[in-house]
């Protein structure tokens, strides 16, 4: 089982496939070719996110410091025109510092409505673990709702809305980790790994080529669409066709993590709908307009990664939650159709 | 070399073990610089040459090392037992014995005796009083009741603290060393614990435990053989009255001097005692005596006091029991028990460390998903031949003997989905039964093509990909491919059949 390179491609589409389908497959395979232009080597981090951006999700990324995770998200944003927004948790960091706060003006005698960052497309909510858990709590009930209740006053996000919180492996002492309830809201846990030699030199001739390093720029990824055609993709993935047999397969594969050794936590129900959006997504992606057991397999790690956990004597014994869970998901039967 | 009894350099008397212990360790270090000079001289240059030996394989560098612990031992004992009768042996004199000292009854040093719990107090029975077989056992058994259980004690004190010694040594060093490399140092340590086996570690850190291994080994070795001497001694003091007899040797030397100080004062004496004996024979009255001093010695000899009694008492015989266990009380002592424990005991320590082996065993294999990879979490039911992939039957015999002329059969029917079925059912029992191919019930389509894929079967691969994707299309977009594909896909097939060849054979 493999989560790398599942790539937007065409190779195999059907020739029946609809049109829309086809322009959803085609403005994915945009998209990921303007991010492998300012994020080279990390191929399934790129597939991973836009399928969460297709899903409607949200993204948990981890990797250590310098490995271009605003930089993602930047281009991200940029690729389909969408406002970014960008919080660092610390310690101090307050609820109202996430979601925006009403401030009395003097002046006018009035309440003014201040918006926090929340208000955006695409939100960076950078080290979510520093902060303590009454704002972390803050931005996952505006992840989870898509809207802010600022004094009794409730506001919709703009759509599309799409957090991406990372968090650094390292450094861990003074943090508030996240408690699993909350890591369940995440569709998926993206693990950014350190690049290969070859691309890790490309970025770092790229960057300094231009001066103060400000090369391989996130704004230079060209705008291939607007977020009202990412709405129109997300729905055009949501009705995408997943046969009861693949659904079958995506809950089988979270009731085996609930009953295979060594799992102390297993995966719940939204685990599976995590599956089959991902799947879904991945389909899109693949100018598919249904979800074949490959999908789901593929998206194992990345959704599920995040919402098992490993019993303690698995886990002093150096094992970690991919080998375990790549394990499990090996001894579940691919799907009877 | 003849060593005496009455040289010996400290006090010789009774000990509690701890006291012996205490004992060795004084003599350790008292005589450690002498240890370590042997131990350079002779010790060192074996693990050189193990070194190159086994340079390409440091694990059992280390093995090999730990394995030959008793050879070194007898390199500060033989230090030690000579200091303590004041008589530390130059290094030409170790240079000389060292090659004796390392063949010296290896099979039973290294194989026999290596495992038992109290080696460092049975080891001076058969390296200096030079036992060997029953005199052996029955020497070490006597010795055993009086520190036995002090020896087992040190053994495992010895384990502890080697082990303390060698993780010291490593924390000594890590502080001495800058914080960014002491940092780099801890998370390799960290590492260290999570090889799933020795084969996985690097060879520089293999002979990096080596190297502390070695010097733990120096450090603590000297005190643990030490410390089992002292308890040899002081189990001789008990049972053979060293004490006694030391006492008795120092009172007779002293008896000596006082008597050769008495002849040296003679010449001055004699005559005076000539005279006094000349003046009682001339002024004292002839005085005959009345009672012979003999009759007066009989006469208090035939007191009651002086009287020999004799008691006789029954030697109770032994049951049959004992002589039905002699072989294993035999067997037993061979390996070192401490003979306290009897028999009784002796079973009952066997039956408890069966139990436990069989409670370790159990446990590794109940929670063996713990020390294999995350592929062992997948359930075990995996037959050596797949005969389901994806819920479908491939083994041959569900077959039908012409695939593709069923297919086609079953698209001239209409049944579009059965068709697509049996051409992937024939190819992938094709290529589980006739191909080798290591497909397993949990692969998916995708996983099967990249399978084919990988073993290089490209003249199949091209065939099966469009045949996958036909497949995938009807089975789970619920669209069936043209005519024109599906007869292509029939006209083409490639495979064999299975059935057949296996009835032929």
């Amino acid at each position: 089982m493999t989560e790398d390179n599942y790539q937007p491609t065409e190779s195999d589409a059907p020739e029946e496939m609809s049109t829309e389908t086809s322009s959803a497959g085609g403005l994915c395979q945009q998209i990921y070719g303007e991010l492998r232009k300012v994020f080279f080597g990390q191929d399934h981090v790129v597939s991973q996110v836009l399928a969460a951006l297709l899903s409607g999700g949200h993204v948990l990324l981890e990797g250590k410091p310098g490995l271009g995770k605003t930089h993602l998200v930047l281009a991200l944003a940029n690729t389909f025109g969408g406002n970014f927004g960008r919080i660092q948790f610390t310690p101090d960091l307050m609820p109202t510092d996430v979601t925006g706060f009403t401030l009395f003006d003097m002046k006018s005698q009035t309440f003014q409505m201040r918006r926090g960052p929340v208000f955006t497309n695409l939100l960076l909510a950078d080290e979510i673990n520093r902060a303590p858990a009454k704002t972390q709590a803050a931005l996952l009930e505006v992840m989870q709702e898509q809207q802010v209740t600022i004094d009794g006053e409730s506001m919709k996000l703009e759509p599309p809305f799409m957090t991406l919180a990372t968090q650094n492996p390292i450094e861990q002492e003074g943090t508030y980790p996240l408690p699993e309830a909350q890591l369940d809201r995440f569709l998926m846990k993206v693990i950014i790994d350190y690049p290969d030699q070859v691309n890790e030199e490309q970025v770092v001739t790229q960057v300094t080529a231009a001066a103060g390093a400000k090369g391989l720029n996130a704004k230079s990824v060209e705008q291939v669409c607007d977020p009202q055609t990412i709405i129109q993709a997300q729905q055009q993935c949501a009705a995408i066709n997943a046969v009861p047999e693949v659904v079958r397969y995506a809950v089988n594969i979270c009731r085996a993590t609930r009953e295979a050794q060594g799992i102390s936590l297993g995966a719940g129900t939204r685990g599976a709908i995590s599956l089959i959006q991902v799947g879904k997504a991945y389909a899109l992606m693949n100018g598919r307009d249904f979800v074949t057991p490959d999908d789901v397999k593929s998206a194992s790690l990345p959704v599920l990664r995040h919402r098992v956990q490993l019993a303690p004597e698995l886990a002093i014994s150096g094992q970690n939650i991919d080998d375990a869970l790549t394990g499990i998901v090996s001894g579940v039967e691919a799907p009877r159709v | 070399m003849r060593l005496r009894l009455e040289d010996v350099t400290a006090e010789i008397r009774p000990r509690v073990p701890w006291e012996s212990i205490d004992l060795g360790c004084a003599l350790a270090c008292r005589h450690i610089g002498a240890i370590w000079k042997a131990w350079l001289i002779t010790i060192v240059p074996l693990w050189i040459l193990l070194a190159l030996l086994l340079w390409n394989h440091p694990f059992w560098f280390i093995v090999c090392t730990w394995w030959l612990k008793p050879i070194y031992d007898r390199v500060p004992l033989m230090v030690v037992s000579r200091a303590l009768f004041g008589a530390v042996p130059t290094m030409k004199e170790i240079i000389k014995v060292w090659p004796k000292l390392l063949v010296r009854r290896l099979w039973f040093a290294l194989v026999i005796g290596r495992f038992s719990p109290s080696r460092c107090l049975s080891m001076p029975v058969s390296e200096l009083e030079g036992l060997k077989g029953p005199a052996y056992r029955q020497r070490v058994n006597l010795l055993e009741r009086n520190g036995g259980e002090g020896a087992t004690s040190a053994t495992l004190a010895g384990l502890v603290l080697e082990l303390v010694a060698g993780l010291g040594m490593v924390m000594l060093v890590i502080w001495m060393v800058p914080s960014e490399v002491s940092e780099r140092w801890f998370s390799g340590i960290g590492e260290f614990f999570s090889y799933y086996d020795w084969t996985e570690m690097t060879d520089g850190f293999l002979w990096m435990i080596a190297l502390v291994r070695l010097l733990s080994f120096m450090l603590m070795e000297p005190f643990y053989v030490s410390a089992g001497f002292a308890l040899y001694v002081n189990s001789r003091t008990l049972t053979e009255g060293w004490d006694i007899e030391l006492a008795f040797k120092r009172l007779g030397a002293r008896l000596r001097k006082m008597r050769e100080g008495k002849l040296t004062g003679a010449h001055s004496s004699v005559l005076l005692a000539a005279i006094l004996g000349l003046g009682m024979l001339l002024f004292t009255p002839n005085v005959q005596a009345n009672n012979a001093p003999q009759d007066e010695i009989a006469e208090i000899l035939a007191e009651d006091d002086f009287t020999v009694h004799h008691r006789i008492v029954e030697v109770p015989k032994e049951s049959s029991n004992s002589s039905s266990s002699g072989w294993l009380g035999k067997f037993f002592s061979g390996l070192g028990l401490p003979a306290f424990m009897g028999f009784v005991g002796t079973m009952i320590f066997y039956v408890v460390l069966v139990a436990i082996i069989a409670g370790l065993v159990w446990l590794i294999v109940k929670n063996r998903h713990i020390f294999s990879s995350g592929a062992a979490l997948a359930s075990d039911a995996q037959a050596v031949k797949t005969r389901e992939v994806m819920g479908m039957n491939v083994t041959p015999e569900s077959l039908p003997d012409d695939v593709a002329a069923a297919a086609r059969n079953a698209w001239g029917q209409g049944d579009y989905k059965l068709a697509l079925s049996l051409l992937y059912r024939g190819s992938i029992t094709w290529f589980v039964h006739r191909g080798q191919l290591p497909i397993e019930e949990s692969d998916t389509e995708g996983d099967c093509l990249r399978r084919v894929e990988e073993q290089g079967q490209h003249q199949y691969a091209g065939y099966f990909s469009g045949l996958t994707n036909a497949w995938i299309l009807t089975a789970y977009g619920k669209q069936q491919p043209d005519d024109r594909t599906m007869g292509s896909l029939c006209e083409n097939w490639p495979f064999s059949n299975v059935k057949q060849e296996r009835g032929q054979r």
